[in-house]
């Protein structure tokens, strides 16, 4: 290329193509020799074109590919199989610096008054490989996070649907115990026999609260503090996180009310419940011609509000009774349990989740209410001390 | 003197009001704060015992009205709720006694 001649015009063409392509580009004649390394190349790989022009394109190669290549090369000249030529592949580079990246390969191949050459075109894959990287991390700390927190949630859930009938049964055994009392006493005849088996049935059923105890204690140590957010953008990051990695094959549409009023909430949890809706929300409306979720957040005096809306079928009448009962239905979908905790949240955050099942031609939609922020939480910790609590004491042995 | 019981749980509302009778007492029954608001005729000696955690209206808005009451009667309010939920909801309350689910003998104590 440095001739001494007058490069002639398709010359003069050619380099300035090599010079101005985005894509690196080489040439390597038939013993693998570099013959052309462009400017978009001398960045990707760190070396001057005169440092490689002559050498053996392994220069460019991690370490454990150099004796590949040249079987390649040798195998390609003796039976012309194509393993690369015309398809391209994502292989490594090595940088001069020692550094290796990945990068996509497209081979060509010419026949010139030289012999036959071989020309490469790469594209850096490093900062497509970075974004694949961090998707995947986001990915699996959302993951991480909504299955700790959904075991927490299953946990205080279980605890509280077990703790439900286990305090009437208390209850009723206490009410059992006063009867046989009284009959003792009004016919002055003595049931030993009774009383000891009921005496044996309480502390069993004691001992169910205390695990009962000793499983509420274990989440409500871990329980994550509340904090002061703004709804809209909590549900903006949910929302985010549901439509991340799906395909555009569903119309979200999002409508918030500005300055909504904050809520005392744990934000994790409450991107909990949108990330569950959406996600059931997509899925119902999934068979639709123009599937469409709507996301919208409103207020309503001191209450502000969330709804996940679809344009699917809506909730059959059937499925409406056991909706939020996963521990109670027959069948508990996956759907069942999301939304018993979604249900379980919301009351935790003294809010509600109510649904409007839709139904003839309109979808289904869930809406969220929480509580405004009323305070600061300094005069939140001040009533904490100040609030006698008769059996709470059981929270202090913990 | 009666004991209102404002409680959705079928079961624990019934085996509440059991007990109560079986220490003698008048029972009323109420699912949810909004029947207590309409239909609870509440006496200066009477006792409320009230789920927070109900559907709907919160069972702190009964505690609320039987406050402003000029004589208000005793109330107690139970939950299953976790202990940091209970201390929130009950912020605004400082002399209201608070009962955990499940309820052990003091609650009969109270009663007695």
């Amino acid at each position: 290329m440095q001739g001494i001649r007058r490069p002639t015009l398709s010359e003069a063409r050619l380099e300035s193509v090599l010079e101005t392509a985005p894509d690196g580009i080489i040439v390597m004649d038939e013993g693998a020799r570099i013959l052309v390394f462009n400017k978009a190349c001398e960045s990707l790989f760190g070396y001057n074109a005169a440092e490689v022009i002559g050498e053996n394109v392994r220069i460019l190669m991690p370490q454990a590919h150099h004796d590949n290549h040249d079987l390649y090369v040798q195998r390609y000249r003796a039976t012309g199989e194509r393993r690369i030529i015309g398809i391209g592949r994502e292989v490594e580079g090595r940088r001069k610096d020692g550094s290796i990246f990945p990068l996509d390969l497209s081979v060509g191949e010419a026949q010139t008054p030289n012999g036959r050459q071989f020309i490469g075109v790469i594209r850096d894959l490093s900062a497509r490989h970075e974004t694949e990287r961090r998707l995947a991390s986001v990915q699996a700390d959302l993951i991480r996070v909504t299955r700790v927190s959904a075991l927490d949630e299953m946990g205080s859930v279980l605890a509280h649907e077990l703790n439900q009938p286990l305090t009437a049964i208390m209850l009723y055994l206490q009410a059992l115990e006063r009867e046989v009392h009284r009959i003792q006493v009004t016919h002055s005849r003595l049931e030993p026999r009774a009383s000891e088996l009921l005496g044996k049935a309480t502390r069993e059923a004691q001992r169910a609260g205390s695990i009962i105890q000793r499983v509420r204690q274990l989440v409500e140590k871990r329980a994550p503090e509340r904090k002061n957010a703004n709804l809209n953008a909590v549900v903006d990051e949910a929302l985010e996180l549901a439509m991340l990695g799906r395909q555009r094959s569903v119309y979200l549409r999002r409508f918030g009310q500005m300055q909504l009023p904050g809520v005392l909430i744990d934000t994790v949890q409450i991107q909990q419940i949108v990330l569950n809706l959406t996600r059931n929300a997509i899925e119902a409306c999934q068979r639709e011609a123009d599937p469409t979720v709507t996301v919208t957040t409103w207020a309503e005096g001191d209450i502000v509000c969330l709804s996940v809306a679809d344009n699917g079928p809506g909730i059959p009448a059937e499925r409406m009774r056991t909706l939020f009962n996963a521990f109670r239905s027959e069948a508990g979908t996956g759907m069942g349990i999301g939304l018993t905790i979604s249900r379980a949240i919301a009351q935790n955050h003294m809010g509600e989740l109510l649904v409007d099942p839709g139904g003839d031609g309109k979808g289904a939609c869930f809406t969220v209410r929480l509580p405004a922020a009323v305070d600061t939480a300094a005069e939140n910790r001040d009533s904490i001390a100040a609030m006698p609590m008769a059996a709470a004491a059981e929270a202090d042995k913990s | 003197m009666t004991v209102h019981i404002v409680e959705d749980d079928d079961g624990v509302r019934d085996a509440l009001s059991e007990l109560c009778r079986s220490v003698g007492r008048t029972v009323q029954v109420y699912p949810d704060s909004e029947a207590f608001a309409s239909g609870a005729k509440v006496e200066p000696d009477d006792m409320v015992l009230v789920d927070i955690g109900l559907p709907g209206e919160p069972g702190t808005e009964v505690v609320r009205r039987v406050s402003k009451l000029p004589m208000p009667p005793k109330v107690i309010v139970i939950s299953g709720l976790p202990l940091a939920d209970i201390h929130h909801a009950m912020r605004e309350f400082s002399n209201v006694l608070v009962m955990r689910k499940p309820l052990t003998s003091e609650l009969l104590a109270l009663l007695a």
